[in-house]
């Protein structure tokens, strides 16, 4: 289940919001966790006992971990659940990557293996999982002696498929004790139906754009149409990612769970370092916390810190998936991170024509999408070729002026404005009879004036007629 | 009086009381729109489909989809596995107000971005007002008419090849049976309008594949209606909102037909009328899901108004036969073809005795015996075209 589904938001959420609301405080988390099961199990009916697993295993880690004195043997138990964790990530995620390579470097079948289908929100439930048991070897946080809290903790269904990473720590009290006020559910209605129209309105019309472009044969494209689909693609990840990680954000503040930010206008960024301090915050954030600090962070020296940084962008372009085209990318943004620490970095932030800085990093972040987005990695330097060796459409021009209509160019206008031009005025300060009006009055309702074109464009696409049963 | 106020002005500052009471009133003001928006979303949210279920608005909505829509029956029969994926479409298909959404969806997307670009349509130029808009066909799962139109997609050699084994097989073995075979291609409305289409299109070759084999072809037995219709473009011979032609599109094919079927029958004794009619019932307008918002000038053909004939099945409901004992032509036509036809045939039966009719799918050889036709007519619009030279009218095929 999606949440831009009609499913979601017109049988779950309303039936979720009304069971929660009316039963005791202590049913609260019972509820919750149902509901969040059948969530997983809507898109997963098979490897939600995987999930369950998963949670069973840690679960009993943490016990174990909790009652031993000895540091060698929490050590030891962290180890095997953590190999267990990351076992069970590599096998499900990785398997067919690694056994594909090996086959083609022997040149035949070397291993036979069938086909592992990937399990919804893996990368995203160990990650959180891993949090728990790694805070507890620390002894930053208590032993959840709770099934049914840790339980809810890794199946909350607002974060559970895409984010963001929660760490236990942060939701430990919401878990036991949570408020939900007026005014924290009006913020998260708000900041779900924003999430919903970056998704519905604005990702979903890039995405056309992006697909049209990425799926044409290589020899028909031309510099113009890579240009428009590298365009379309960046406008299409982050709109996409951003708002489903703002409709999760909505829907714990819903139910009184406060996530932290996920995304703060990551296009507005000076440099590839601040890029990633606004891009995917919560992995970000994972990384530092259980990767690049245990591993000496800066504390080493240069040669160690650059070290360390290349392996947390690699460890990050395998994350995002199997595939050869994420590990460049993460390598091409390690590669730049290092360059900026070694000096660009200071010369960027002493440039003062902030936009220039701006241009560099969109630039960037604009050719690493390529990477991300193409098949492969051949495909992706063909890209890059045409990109930089201007040469003249093929004979998809014709279909590009039907791919290129009024709504879908609407709406891609509107998604550059919202990347690039609001996050530059949303600070201007308003009288305050004007700000308390807008906020009162206008603000309200036109989010339910979005919320309702939405539902809208949601309905309207199951609209799927045939012109006739028999023509 | 006064001393006390500035006392208290001043007490009430010192102690924050004001502060405080600016934060109240601050927070009673956030309060309010919390609610505004909560109420809102509420409503929204459990509002709709309550309603839906309550007054029964779309309950008995037409389909006008043409597709049977997913059942429960479907979801109860699903296995485990399959549940989630089978209820997602069960109510995909049966959302509350969903004709209503759509609709208006359909109509605030055309009125905003003066286009429609959904569900395998596109709106082209309008003849004055926006209601006078034309609409295409834009379906790749069926010959995509535009790519069709804009010489993007062309005829490959097999094509052109089948067609010919085709139209040879069937003119050979009609001169055989001693019956008169006729084949008649229609233009797709996108060829025959293409300056009608959105000029974002862009054409890249005015010709088609069909329109390229037709030059090239040698078949006297061959009629290619745009002939005659490219002369009558300005009297709207195809509907504006529909992939058909119209009445008198049909009827100037009839008549193309017929001189060369019978050269000395006169089919000019005929007078059109044109009534503005709203277009909610045609194809594409429905495709599109707009109500209310389409107008067309349709002509009516009056042809032999004074005559009339009976239709029926025949015995094993496989055909449609019609029988005029006054026509003009006492001889048995088949009309072997697409819904093109449909519009063509009433012309027919008021013309010969006898017209069976029948849809190229449902044709088989081995009804000829039955038909003892003495005229044969196999129809296609150009989409189709292509699937023509499967059709085979005799047996000895």
């Amino acid at each position: 289940m999606t949440f831009s589904s009609m499913t979601f938001l017109w049988i779950f959420l309303p039936s979720l919001l009304f069971i929660y609301n009316i039963v005791n405080k202590k049913w609260k988390n019972l509820v919750l966790t149902i509901f969040s099961l059948i969530f997983y199990a809507w898109g997963e009916p098979v490897y939600i006992l995987l999930l369950l697993a998963s949670i069973l295993v840690n679960y009993a880690f943490g016990i174990i971990m909790d009652q031993l004195k000895n540091d060698l043997a929490r050590k030891l138990t962290l180890t095997m659940c953590i190999i267990i964790d990351l076992g069970v990530l590599i096998f499900f995620k990785y398997i067919n990557f690694i056994i594909d390579n090996i086959n083609a470097i022997a040149g035949h079948e070397a291993i036979k293996f069938a086909q592992i289908a990937l399990p919804i929100g893996i990368s995203f439930f160990t990650f959180q999982i891993m949090s728990y048991v790694i805070d507890l070897y620390r002894g930053t946080i208590k032993a959840q002696y709770s099934l049914l809290n840790l339980t809810l903790y890794i199946s909350l269904f607002p974060q559970m498929i895409a984010g963001p990473i929660v760490k236990y720590k942060d939701v430990e009290k919401e878990l036991r004790l949570r408020k939900v006020t007026a005014n924290k559910f009006a913020n998260g209605v708000k900041i779900f139906i924003i999430g919903l129209a970056k998704k519905v309105m604005i990702a979903n019309s890039a995405a056309k754009i992006a697909d049209y472009c990425y799926g044409l044969n290589i020899n028909e494209i031309g510099t113009g149409l890579v240009w428009i689909g590298a365009v379309a693609y960046m406008i299409q990840i982050y709109f996409d990612f951003s708002g489903y990680s703002d409709m999760a954000i909505g829907l714990g503040k819903m139910f009184g769970f406060k996530f932290m930010k996920n995304f703060d206008d990551p296009y507005m960024a000076t440099s590839i370092s601040d890029f990633w301090k606004r891009w995917h915050i919560s992995l970000t954030s994972w990384f530092r916390e259980y990767l690049y600090i245990p591993l000496g962070g800066n504390r080493k020296g240069s040669i160690r810190t650059y070290i360390n940084i290349f392996i947390v962008f690699l460890v990050t372009g395998i994350w995002h998936g199997a595939a050869w085209t994420f590990i460049v990318w993460g390598v091409f943004n390690g590669i730049i991170m290092i360059i900026e620490r070694i000096g660009l970095k200071k010369w960027l932030d002493a440039c003062p024509i902030r936009i220039l800085c701006r241009i560099y990093t969109c630039f960037i972040v604009l050719l690493s999408w390529v990477m991300f987005r193409a098949d492969t990695i051949a495909k992706a330097f063909q890209y890059y070729l045409i990109m930089f060796i201007p040469r003249a459409n093929g004979l998809r021009i014709y279909d590009l002026s039907e791919i290129l209509n009024r709504q879908n160019v609407s709406m891609l206008a509107l998604g550059f404005i919202f990347a690039f031009i609001v996050p530059y005025i949303k600070n201007v300060s308003l009288k305050p009879q004007i700000k308390t009006f807008y906020k009162t009055i206008v603000e309200p309702f036109i989010l339910c004036l979005v919320y309702i074109a939405c539902i809208m464009l949601l309905v309207a696409n199951t609209y799927n007629p045939f012109i006739y049963f028999r023509f | 009086m006064q001393d006390y106020r500035e006392y208290k002005r001043k007490n009430m500052q010192n102690t924050g009381t004001s502060g405080k009471a600016r934060t109240r009133k601050k927070a009673k003001k956030a309060k309010l729109s919390s609610y505004v928006l909560t109420y809102l979303f509420i409503m929204l949210t459990f509002g709709t489909p309550i309603v839906s279920y309550v007054t029964g608005v779309d309950k008995d909505a037409k389909n006008t989809e043409n597709r049977t829509k997913a059942t429960f029956d479907a979801v109860k029969a699903a296995k485990y596995v399959d549940v989630a994926e089978k209820f997602d479409e069960y109510y995909n298909d049966n959302l509350p107000l969903r004709s209503t959404i759509i609709n208006t969806w359909s109509g605030l997307k055309f009125s905003i971005f003066g286009e429609i670009k959904s569900n395998n349509v596109i709106s082209g130029k309008a003849d004055g007002s926006k209601a006078k808009t034309w609409l295409f066909y834009e379906a790749d799962s069926d010959h995509n008419p535009v790519r069709t139109a804009t010489g993007i997609d062309q005829y490959p050699d097999t094509i052109k090849q089948a067609l010919d084994i085709g139209i040879e097989t069937n003119t050979k073995n009609a001169k055989l049976n001693n019956v008169k075979l006729y084949y008649m291609f229609a233009p797709n409305k996108e060829n025959i309008y293409k300056d009608k289409l959105p000029s974002s299109i862009l054409i890249k070759d005015r010709e088609s594949g069909l329109d390229k084999y037709i030059k090239s072809s040698k078949y006297e037995n061959l009629l290619y209606a745009k002939d005659v219709l490219e002369g009558h473009l300005a009297e709207n011979i195809y509907f504006r909102q529909d992939t058909h032609w119209n009445d008198y599109g049909a009827y100037l094919a009839f008549a193309q037909l017929m001189s060369k079927i019978e050269p000395s029958y006169d089919t000019s004794a005929y007078s059109v009328e044109v009534k503005e009619k709203n277009a909610d019932n045609r194809d594409l307008a429905q495709m599109c899901g707009i109500v209310g918002g389409f107008k067309d000038d349709i002509p009516i053909v009056h042809y032999r108004d004074q005559d009339s004939f009976s239709i029926m099945n025949d015995a094993d409901k496989k055909y449609l036969v019609s029988e005029n004992p006054d026509a003009p032509i006492n001889q048995t036509l088949l009309i072997i073809g697409d819904s093109y036809r449909e519009y063509m045939r009433d012309y027919f039966r008021k013309t010969y005795t006898r017209v069976i009719d029948i849809h190229r799918g449902n044709y088989k050889p081995s009804y000829f015996a039955d038909i003892k036709a003495n005229v044969v007519i196999i129809e296609s619009v150009e989409r189709y075209a292509s699937e023509t030279s499967e059709i085979r009218v005799f047996e000895n095929n």
